[in-house]
Formats: C-alpha cells, sequence, structure tokens
C-alpha cells in the first residue's frame, strides 16, 4: 500500500474526530494480540507485548514501541517518522502530546485493553487533564474503508479462497485435524499471508461449534466445517464453508439448503444505508420460517457477522439490536453459522463490500456444500 | 495466533502436577493474607492463567479466579466451547462472560471476599478495562500485585515442566534443520517460515512465533517475513509453544557469504564462552558480557539471558544483576554485526542444573 497519501488521509480522518470528541490529543494503543489500532495509525506491525501512537491536535504524531529492536524496522517502514522505545513509553506520548492544559482532553483510542500501569501512567503526567476513551470513535474511523484498504482485503479474499481450497486437496482419511490445519497454513503463509486464524469441527450432527484444531482423526462419512482467515498486508478476510467428506446426506443437503438461503437473503438485500440488524434479521427470518428459530439465539450462535479489516471481528457486529447503519467501503462477512438438530453445526460465510446499491462478493469460491470423495 | 494442537495429555501433565501448582499457590496466598488471585491470560500470552489452569485463550482473553477454597475460569469464549475446555482443564467452574472484570468480581461477591485482599498476576499488564469493571463491583476490596507470588513457583519448573520445554526446545531446533537441509537461496521468506511452521504445528506445536531475516549488508534482525526472496545471509529465530510451555532457538545460516560465515563464527564463539560461564548464581551481567564486548568498530553487540516465561515477548530478558536461580528454565540470546553491517544471530533454551546449563534443544 502506498503510504504518504493514505496516511494523511488517515490522519485527516482521526483529526476531524477528535474535533468533534473536543479531545487535545489522541493515544492509540494496541497490546500484542490487537495490532490493529497501532497498525492503522503507523502501518508498522510491531512484535512485543504492547505499543502506541500519540496524535497531537495538529495530527503530529509518535510511534512508541516497547521492543527495541523494533526501532530499525519502524524507521524504515512506518509511516510515522518519530520512533521511539523502551520501557517508558508513556513519557514519549506525554512528549507528543505536548503542552495540555487544565481541562483538556487527552482520549485514548483501546483504554479498555490498555494495561492498568500505562493508563495510571498517563493520568499521573497529565494532572488535570481529561483522559476518556476514545475506542469508539477511532473504530468509527476505521470503519469505512479506503480504495487502497479495499485493495488489500481483496488481495486477503484470494488467500481465503486459496487457504479454502487447500483444506480440500487436504482431507485425507486418518489425518488428524491439527495435520489438516499445518497442511492448509503451510499454503496460506507460503503464498504471503502474515497470519492465519482457523477454527474447524469434523464429526456428524452432534457438533455444536468449531475450536481449535484438535488431536482426532478426520473419517469418512464426516461433516468438516472451518473457518479459513488469512491476514495480508494488515488486512483480514474470512472464509466459512462446511464439507462432506462423502456423499451428503439427505439431513445434510436440507440443512445446508437453509443455511444457503438465509445468506442469499441477506446477500440479496444488503446495500448502503440498512442496519446490522436489519442484515443478521434477513438471516434469522429463514431459520424461523423453517421453524428453528430457536438456533439463532446466543444458546447455538454468536453472531451472524461482524466486520472486517485490520481485525477481523471489527465492529459492527451483524446480530439483531445493532443499529450500525451500514455505508458503502464497509466491509463485513455474512454468515449464518449456527447448529441446527437436522445435521449439527454448519457454517457458510463470505466477507462483502458494502456499496451504494448492493455489495460486492470479496472471495471467489463457490457458496455451496462442498464434498469430498 | 493459536491455532496449534491444544489438548491436555495426562501423561505429560499429570493431573496431580497442576493440582500442586494450584495448592502451592494458595499455601503463599495464604501465608500473605491473599482472599483471592486473578491469573488473567490473552491470544498471545496466557502466562499465569495457563500455568495454573492447562487453558490459553485461543482467541481473545481469560481470567482464572482462585480463592482458596474454589476456582472458576472466566471466558470470552461462547458456553458452546465450554466442553472442549473443560477437556484441556480441571477447573471446577467455567463461565462466559462479556465482561472478565465484573464476573470476576460478582462471583468472589458471590463468595463473601467483598473487603478481601484480592492478588492479580502481572497487575500492570492487566487490561484497564477488566481492572475498572472489577472495582465497580468490588470498590473495597483492597487489589494488590501477585506477580511475584507466582513467578517465584514458575521460574523453577518442574520436572514435568521441564519435560514440556524440552519438547518445546528439540522441536524447534527440529523445524529450523529444515532451513539446513534445503538451499534458501532464491526462495522467498514466507515460503521458507511456512515450511518450518508446517514442521512445528505436525509437531504438535500450539502456537509459534517464527522469524526470518535474510539479505546482505546492511542486515536486519529476525521479524516477520515478507515476500522477498532470499539472497545471502539468513537469520531465523523460531519460538514455539508446546502445551503451553515456550522455549527458543534461534540460527544463523550464513551461506557462501564470507563476512556472514565470519561473523557467525566469532558469534558462536561468544556464545559458547557465556554458556559455560552461565551457571546458577552467576549474575546476568557476567553471562553476557563477552557477548557484549565490541567487534570491530561500530559494530552491535548483543546479549541477554531472558526466563522462559516471558516468551513469547521477543525482549523479555533478565536484568544483568540478576544471580541465574538453580533450576531456572532460561533463553540465552546474543547478535552481533559487523562494521559492514553483516548480522549474525543465536539463540537457544537451557536448564540450569547444578553442572552447568544443559541445552533442551539437544536433550532426549
Amino acid at each position: 500500500m502506498e503510504g504518504n497519501e493514505e496516511f494523511k488521509s488517515r490522519i485527516k480522518r482521526i483529526l476531524r474526530s477528535m474535533q468533534d470528541a473536543r479531545l487535545d490529543g489522541l493515544v492509540v494503543y494496541s497490546t500484542a494480540w490487537r495490532k490493529d489500532n497501532v497498525r492503522y495509525a503507523s502501518n508498522f506491525s510491531f512484535l512485543g507485548p504492547y505499543a502506541m501512537v500519540a496524535i497531537d491536535r495538529n495530527g503530529e504524531a509518535s510511534l512508541l514501541l516497547s521492543t527495541k529492536s523494533d526501532v530499525e524496522r519502524a524507521q524504515q517502514s512506518a509511516w510515522v517518522h518519530d520512533v521511539e522505545a523502551g520501557a517508558d513509553v508513556v513519557s514519549g506520548a506525554v512528549r507528543r502530546l505536548g503542552k495540555l492544559g487544565e481541562g483538556a482532553r487527552v482520549g485514548v483510542a483501546g483504554l479498555e485493553l490498555a494495561s492498568v500501569g500505562i493508563i495510571e501512567g498517563i493520568r499521573e503526567r497529565l494532572p488535570g487533564v481529561e483522559v476518556v476513551s476514545a475506542t469508539k470513535m477511532y473504530d468509527g474511523v476505521r470503519m469505512v474503508k479506503s480504495h487502497a484498504e479495499v485493495a488489500s482485503i481483496r488481495k486477503a479474499g484470494v488467500l481465503a479462497d486459496v487457504g479454502f481450497k487447500a483444506f480440500l486437496d487436504n482431507i485425507v482419511a486418518g489425518k488428524k485435524e491439527y495435520e489438516l490445519i499445518a497442511d492448509v497454513d503451510r499454503v496460506v503463509k507460503a503464498a504471503g499471508a502474515e497470519d492465519n486464524f482457523m477454527l474447524m469441527a469434523s464429526g456428524g450432527a452432534e457438533v455444536r461449534a468449531m475450536s481449535p484444531a484438535r488431536n482426532k482423526s478426520i473419517e469418512r462419512g464426516e461433516m468438516l466445517r472451518t473457518e479459513v482467515t488469512p491476514l495480508y498486508e494488515g488486512y483480514w478476510a474470512q472464509i466459512c464453508r462446511t464439507v462432506v467428506f462423502g456423499e451428503p446426506s439427505v439431513e445434510q443437503r436440507r440443512s445446508f439448503d437453509i443455511f444457503f438461503r438465509a445468506q442469499e437473503a441477506a446477500l440479496g438485500s444488503l446495500k448502503a444505508g440498512m442496519t446490522a440488524h436489519d442484515v443478521a434479521r434477513l438471516q434469522n427470518e429463514v431459520f424461523e420460517s423453517e421453524g428453528f428459530g430457536e438456533y439463532v439465539t446466543n444458546k447455538y450462535t454468536r453472531t451472524r457477522g461482524h466486520g472486517h479489516g485490520m481485525h477481523f471481528d471489527e465492529p459492527p457486529s451483524i446480530e439483531e439490536g445493532e443499529k450500525t447503519v451500514l455505508q458503502p467501503g464497509m466491509v463485513i462477512i455474512v454468515h449464518p453459522n449456527t447448529f441446527l438438530p437436522l445435521a449439527g453445526y454448519m457454517v457458510l460465510g463470505d466477507p462483502v463490500l458494502v456499496t451504494e446499491t448492493g455489495c460486492e462478493r470479496l472471495i471467489a469460491t463457490e457458496r455451496k456444500l462442498f464434498c469430498v470423495e | 495466533m493459536k491455532r496449534g494442537l491444544m489438548e491436555w495429555n495426562k501423561l505429560e501433565l499429570p493431573e496431580e502436577e497442576l493440582a500442586g501448582r494450584v495448592a502451592a499457590v494458595r499455601a503463599k496466598m495464604a501465608q500473605g493474607g491473599m482472599d483471592a488471585i486473578l491469573a488473567y491470560g490473552d491470544n498471545y500470552q496466557a502466562g499465569d492463567l495457563s500455568y495454573l489452569s492447562n487453558f490459553s485463550p485461543y482467541w481473545f482473553d481469560g481470567m482464572l479466579v482462585l480463592t482458596r477454597e474454589s476456582d472458576v475460569l472466566l471466558t470470552t469464549l461462547s458456553a458452546r466451547v465450554h466442553s472442549w475446555i473443560k477437556g484441556l482443564s480441571p477447573v471446577s467452574e467455567v463461565r462466559s462472560t462479556k465482561s472478565l472484570g465484573r464476573e470476576a468480581a460478582e462471583w468472589l461477591k458471590e463468595r463473601n471476599v467483598e473487603r478481601g485482599r484480592i492478588g492479580v498476576t502481572r497487575l500492570g499488564r492487566l487490561p484497564n478495562g477488566i481492572y475498572g469493571a472489577f472495582r465497580e463491583v468490588l470498590p473495597n476490596s483492597e487489589v494488590v500485585d501477585a506477580t511475584a507470588l507466582v513467578e517465584d513457583l514458575r521460574v523453577i519448573p518442574s520436572r514435568a515442566e521441564v519435560g514440556l520445554l524440552s519438547k518445546a526446545a528439540r522441536m524447534s531446533a527440529d523445524a529450523l534443520q529444515y532451513a539446513f537441509e534445503e538451499s534458501l537461496q532464491g526462495r522467498k521468506q514466507c515460503e521458507v517460515v511456512a515450511e518450518i511452521e508446517h514442521r512445528l504445528r505436525y509437531g504438535g506445536a500450539e502456537d509459534l512465533l517464527v522469524l526470518i531475516a535474510s539479505g546482505k549488508a546492511p542486515g536486519k534482525w529476525p521479524a516477520m517475513a515478507t515476500e522477498e526472496r532470499i539472497e545471502g545471509a539468513t537469520l531465523v529465530r523460531a519460538i514455539c509453544a508446546y502445551k503451553g510451555h515456550w522455549a527458543e532457538v534461534g540460527w544463523t545460516l550464513p551461506g557462501s557469504s564470507k563476512a556472514a560465515q565470519e561473523a557467525n563464527v566469532e558469534l558462536l564463539a561468544r556464545f559458547e564462552q557465556a554458556r559455560e560461564l552461565m551457571r546458577a548464581g552467576k549474575s546476568v551481567g557476567e553471562v553476557v558480557s563477552k557477548l557484549r564486548e565490541s567487534y570491530g568498530n561500530g559494530g552491535v553487540e548483543m546479549g541477554a539471558v531472558a526466563p522462559y516465561t516471558a516468551l513469547p515477548d521477543v525482549e523479555g530478558e533478565w536484568s544483568d544483576e540478576l544471580p541465574i536461580p538453580l533450576g531456572a528454565v532460561v533463553v540465552l540470546r546474543a547478535g552481533l554485526q559487523t562494521p559492514e553491517g553483516v548480522r549474525a544471530f543465536h539463540s537457544d533454551t537451557f536448564l540450569i542444573d547444578a553442572n552447568g546449563p544443559v541445552r533442551l534443544s539437544a536433550s532426549e
């Protein structure tokens, strides 16, 4: 991704949001398992337990790293040129934020995940300054993707297709689940994915959820459910598919038909202006019409989808009651994944780009119940 | 990301071992007047949570709450995976919650610990949101840092733990062996790392971080793989978790570069000297002094000793003053850069026993 224009555009949007929220400064925090906040503001993927970007009211930024060996790499590749590292990242943040008078307000994006030590340190060193959460504000900035971001998500989508094909190609009776995931991971990583989040479950109608791979052999006649979620250029894209190892039963076909129609109901109507609630409702209505309304509740399923971006589970969550309005440029996955007593847990998920008039699928894999002989 | 094999093999990690850890923590709690301990962990570093419950969150985070009589594992994962969790962990109770802090506090309130003394391991790294939610429900409890309480137990691993750490170290070395077997020149970094990771995952690695650097001068330190093609020397660092126990092995493959070969020979000689010095009671500073001696003009020389408990942090290190404890498992890391910018890196995981350091990556 070309840096300069994209970075300027992001800083501009961040500053506008800061002004709307009456913030005199912003600290963007990331922990190691949620690097996305810092990466969005700096284009840098850090090693080590945490990092921050501090942005002052003029949009000048500093990248503050917990790991010294990251400095050299950051100086070469980060969009933020003022880089420092050490145990005392708070001092660097306070330096960047500049002179803040009594009554000033500083937002922390990621305040909830930021460590107690960091937040207490910021409050101690900025006496008289109100330190507030800017997480929702920052999530809002990130929600609508730029053209450059969508281009990266498309590439991640290509890798999702590659990963699912590798899943199909590597299904062998007797292979352990963790070996199958390792096989998929090898293909996706060799193709350039920085990471790959993957869950699966093999078995019959008793399966209620996916989990990390188990020390369980895959057997002919089983149904395999998986989600493959590669990370490329900082962006994730997920595919969810169900595979029958053998000939699908009548129940499996019937069950999948419901999932397909639920997803189709959402994809066929999805466009800017709808809410996340609407997208969930369209899917749930199909299950309800089949007499399976109970199975779209929390007892059996998590969400009907979620946002994609630098985190694969970004807002908005696609569930009833979620009133976020979809805008052009948002990327979400629509997945009516749930347990049905017909054939057990099933998954079907496709990431889409929301447009003014509809949505565009970002993966090419067919939407069908797959079978492997 | 944890998507390798997560399971509880009771031959490798007996129930009595886990029960013993919890009992030892409870004994220390009693000595320190603590009514409860909170051990938080996340997808990146499960740490004390994994040590005490054998559960590592494969997504998001979780927390173990331990009183002197009871325990609960709190997870942000769905209740649908509780049976999977219970297959991994001997905890009495598993609860799913959107708010770990609030749920922990409510659970303690149910057990009349409202004004108690609550220890939190790695308090400084506890997420602020969790801490705030906890304090809202239990504003009158005394919250203290209990890091040392569990760290003191973990710094001297048990026989079972050393077995798991050895396995992690051997797996790392075996996987890196791939890099010696193949000609890497012209291959993409990501292809090489994908192969190394595949070996680790087939071996049962629960989690891993494989870092790589390649190229002629100016050199780089190992970082995440890119699609850059390998040219010149290659530095590879494998940090691997086997059943929640982390080890590290890092090597330099100098290839045909004479400068890289010389740098690597020098580094390995220094590493060996440092290894020889690494005995119980010696300070970290004494051990790494040779590693930090200058090499030519303007070169970079690095040396560090890190406890295995700091992994996968790439720079978790002990301070120079610390004497290395007998029975500890540590990572010795060394890096060197020639004045021309050619780099070499080496690391390995050792058990410090009475006779000196035992290289776990070479253990049976």
